[in-house]
């Protein structure tokens, strides 16, 4: 499975390539970094949207998360699936809205990856 | 850039020339330097004791400029035995005549001995009981401007006369009034304050009246009330205009001093004759140099015939003046020369009541036109050195500009850089002051709204002045008109004088209540931004925590596996480990000082000021405020998106500021820069961050009236400046005047305190010698722009 994380901080990607090396390494999944909306957007378009789960931030400048969520929510038939991370703050409200945008999960900040992984192998099985 | 004016206000009559003229020394005394005066007045033992008496008072003249005699106890002891001997006038011109001499000592410890020598009395006689008393009374504290002004006690004394002012006010004592707005006006003109100067002596015009006491007292003590003092109000007043460069409204003053002059009876003297004729001549040379001639003449009759040597010394200065500027160097040179040896024959101190005698500055002018630049810095300097003693920044500015130009024109660039340092510390410390000595004083502050009333009745009065000069023939109608309607004036003068001072009093009252509510709103202003900064600061917090919280995590995963490589001797995957753990643990470590950073910057915002200045690095505080604001406003407006970058200078040098107030005005603005682009097509806000150097100094032509002069600050400084910019649709016209204005607000009522770009305008400019400007442009964006300078 091919998992696009989107998230303007860009340790992200260290973090998430070390907390899957077990995964990578046994090309159970394989991960893409982008780091705006308008990057996974961009990146949707020219890989296509199948096999594939989007893992986003919500806050970052320029389009949001949950812009994000939306647009893809509307682009694509079947939508691939999305999982929010969010911060501690607005929890309910931003949960809310990506719900009612088709959102498949929520994850706030710090991580808890091994609730993550368990997200996962759920939605690709 | 601000302008300056002349510090030194022609004060009116020397009372030590005066105190001479009329009681000359008895030829009969014997003066020997020796004596000591309290034993001159310990033979004073009997009021008729006239030998006695008379030479104590003539030892004090011809000791005068030597001993602080306010110091010493056996004086001041004989002086209270004298108070039941001597009758009351004979007693109070004795502790005058040595009260005058003393307070002009240029001693810090004479200048304190005075101050504490008036205030004591002031204290004593608050009521007096004769005329003589009273005029005492009146006569030192008029004269204790001098001490006060002339040392470091400038703000005591104005708190003090501004007591004294209220107080005056309640008793409805005018002539007390008259002479207290006089010493605040001076105090004020010294400081740079020009309005607040002008309003005061306007104050103390307006509790004047026309009639001359009729005592000898008023003329002995320099004509401190009725009609003379209005003169000296006047010619004051002139000057003041002339040196803030409204001339014609300074000849206008002066020509009004003319008409009370030619009110007073002839047997009246009126000391400030001379140097107001010789204002006149000024105000006419600077309007039109070459037809000046004529005025310069009567000056010098005047000076002749009523002046003193002061008064003879100033008339050649400003003739070496208007010499200068017809580019009569020869001329000039030769007054220039006369009033010198004037100074050095009478020893005429180089601050004087009329301002600065300054022969070696202009002595320095001429040479300066005559292109003989290397004997400029030895004129100069013993003058820049006395100056600098007497606390005369006017006239310091001015000769330090001299000089450092001359040192240009030397070539000697490092001395000249060194003269533009000082001459810059000195503004900054000018401006400092003058923003401090503003807010000394709230009582007098209020009192200012009322001033333009009555700038503008003076002003009304100059100019009917000048029509009548056109009605000479109908004169004996109007004098029975004018007399009558003097008197209506008169009396509708003082009912709207105590209206005045009830509606002043419940105003102070009114604004009193103000303050109190300013105070509480700029602590809602602050802690209203602090509201919109938690969100974004539990967001900018969050995110660090995440890669503490995971990559420690990480690290005690990749340790584990770490044995396990080094127990099956996998080199290749230690090393591959150790480099991960290596890699993680720098970046917990720049996560954790992420995070602490913002605590400190939320814990900065929050605390009360009081704040010291230490280096900041500009670039690391604009680029975390920007992310805050941003994130604040995203956790309120979830709607709310906008793109936001830095374009941060690497090489911007650290400056001294005060973090907190700084880190203020940069999220205010961003606060602000967010607002304005919502609902705006591809918002997108800027802050950027650049080094500037200034523009080498101005080079300009002196200031030959002591008015304004650009005072920009010195070549060889840099500042630095960060940018605001957003592209929303600008700030209306309209609006853009008012926007640093306390309380101005475009938010609904209730949604925003109005305090925000007025604090900062305040942080930026009182607080760091900074500026702050506003570029907006319809529908394209506005952009703040914060200069600070580096040193």
């Amino acid at each position: 499975m091919k998992i696009l994380v989107v998230d303007d901080e860009k340790d992200v990607q260290p973090m998430f390539q070390q907390r899957f090396r077990k995964e990578i390494r046994s090309k159970e999944i394989e991960l893409e970094f982008v780091f705006s909306g308008e990057e996974a957007l961009a990146y949707i378009d020219k890989h296509g949207h199948r096999n594939s789960l989007i893992l986003s931030d919500i806050n970052m400048p320029g389009m949001s998360g949950l812009d994000l969520l939306d647009k893809i929510q509307k682009a694509y038939s079947p939508p691939p699936p999305t999982i929010m991370m969010i911060s501690a703050y607005g929890d309910k409200e931003n949960l809310d809205q990506a719900q009612s945008l088709g959102a498949e999960g929520f994850f706030t900040k710090p991580l808890d990856f091994s609730l993550l992984k368990e997200k996962i192998k759920m939605l690709s099985s | 850039m601000y302008t300056r004016r002349s510090q030194y206000l022609p004060f009116t009559i020397i009372l030590v020339c005066l105190f001479v003229s009329i009681f000359p020394p008895p030829l009969s005394a014997q003066i020997d330097k020796d004596d000591h005066l309290s034993d001159l007045l310990n033979a004073i033992k009997t009021n008729r004791d006239t030998a006695a008496y008379n030479r104590a008072i003539s030892w004090i003249q011809v000791s005068r400029d030597t001993v602080s005699l306010l110091y010493e106890t056996t004086v001041q002891s004989e002086l209270s035995r004298l108070e039941g001997i001597l009758d009351d006038d004979e007693y109070y011109r004795l502790i005058l005549s040595i009260y005058f001499p003393s307070a002009v000592i240029e001693t810090v410890s004479a200048k304190y001995a005075a101050i504490q020598y008036a205030m004591e009395f002031a204290q004593n006689h608050n009521q007096p009981k004769s005329k003589s008393e009273e005029y005492a009374l009146l006569a030192i504290l008029r004269h204790a401007r001098i001490p006060f002004r002339n040392s470091d006690r400038i703000y005591d004394g104005i708190r003090y006369y501004s007591e004294l002012a209220a107080a005056a006010k309640r008793d409805q004592d005018s002539s007390r009034l008259t002479i207290v707005h006089y010493v605040l006006g001076g105090f004020y003109n010294r400081l740079d304050l020009y309005e607040k100067a002008k309003y005061h002596f306007l104050k103390s015009l307006e509790y004047l009246d026309n009639r001359q006491p009729m005592n000898d007292w008023n003329d002995w003590v320099g004509g401190i009330l009725g009609l003379s003092a209005k003169v000296n109000r006047c010619m004051i007043l002139g000057v003041l205009s002339i040196d803030d460069g409204d001339i014609e409204e300074g000849e206008r003053y002066l020509k009004l001093g003319v008409k009370y002059l030619n009110m007073i009876d002839s047997t009246h003297l009126v000391g400030d004759e001379a140097y107001m004729f010789l204002n006149l001549a000024k105000a006419e040379s600077l309007l039109r140099p070459d037809s000046s001639d004529f005025y310069f003449e009567i000056a010098l009759k005047k000076t002749a015939s009523k002046g003193t040597t002061m008064d003879s010394a100033f008339y050649y200065q400003e003739r070496a003046a208007n010499y200068l500027l017809r580019g009569k160097l020869d001329s000039a040179l030769i007054a220039v020369d006369k009033s010198k040896s004037i100074k050095e024959t009478y020893r005429l101190s180089t601050i004087s009541p009329y301002g600065g005698l300054l022969p070696a500055y202009y002595h320095s002018l001429v040479m300066f036109n005559r292109n003989n630049f290397s004997v400029i810095p030895k004129l100069l300097e013993p003058e820049i050195n006395v100056l600098k003693n007497n606390n005369a920044r006017f006239e310091l500015q001015k000769e330090m500009k001299l000089l450092a130009d001359a040192y240009q024109q030397i070539g000697d660039y490092r001395k000249e850089s060194d003269a533009l340092r000082a001459l810059q510390d000195l503004q900054h410390k000018i401006v400092s002051e003058a923003d401090s000595a503003r807010s000394i004083n709230y009582e007098i502050e209020k009192e200012m709204e009322a001033a333009s009333i009555q700038m503008a009745v003076l002003k009304n009065e100059a100019k009917n002045s000048k029509k009548t000069n056109y009605y000479l023939i109908g004169i004996a109608i109007l004098l029975a008109i004018s007399a009558a309607t003097l008197i209506l004036a008169f009396l509708n003068k003082r009912k709207s004088n105590d209206q005045l001072m009830s509606k002043n009093e419940e105003l102070g009252r009114t604004l009193m209540q103000l303050q109190s509510t300013q105070n509480q709103l700029i602590h809602s202003e602050k802690m209203a931004s602090l509201g919109e900064l938690t969100a974004g600061i539990a967001h900018e917090i969050q995110n660090p925590l995440n890669f503490v919280n995971n990559f420690s995590d990480l690290n005690r995963e990749l340790l584990d596996e770490l044995k396990e490589a080094v127990a099956q001797n996998d080199q290749e995957e230690v090393a591959d480990l150790i480099k991960d753990l290596s890699a993680n643990e720098t970046k917990i470590n720049h996560h954790g000082k992420r995070a602490e950073e913002i605590v400190k910057s939320m814990l900065m915002h929050s605390s009360t000021g009081s704040g010291e200045k230490e280096l900041t690095d500009i670039n690391a505080l604009a680029d975390e405020y920007l992310r805050l604001s941003y994130h604040g406003l995203r956790a309120k407006d979830k709607s709310f998106n906008a793109e936001f970058k830095t374009e941060l200078d690497p090489d911007l040098p650290k400056v001294k500021v005060i973090p907190q107030d700084i880190g203020r005005v940069v999220l205010n603005l961003i606060n602000n820069a967010f607002q304005a682009v919502k609902g705006i097509e591809k918002p997108e806000v800027i802050v950027s961050t650049k080094k500037i150097p200034l523009a080498p100094f101005e080079k300009g032509g002196f200031s030959l009236s002591g008015g304004r002069s650009d005072a920009s600050v010195g070549g060889g400084f840099s500042s630095i400046q960060i940018t605001v910019s957003d592209n929303g649709s600008g700030i209306p016209d309209n609006i853009k005047k008012k926007i640093f204005q306390p309380f101005f607000t475009t938010k609904p009522t209730g949604q925003g305190t109005g305090l925000g770009l007025s604090m900062s305008y305040d942080i930026i400019t009182k607080g760091h010698n900074g500026e702050i400007t506003v570029e907006t442009k319809k529908d394209s964006g506005t952009k703040f722009i914060i200069s600070l300078p580096i040193n």
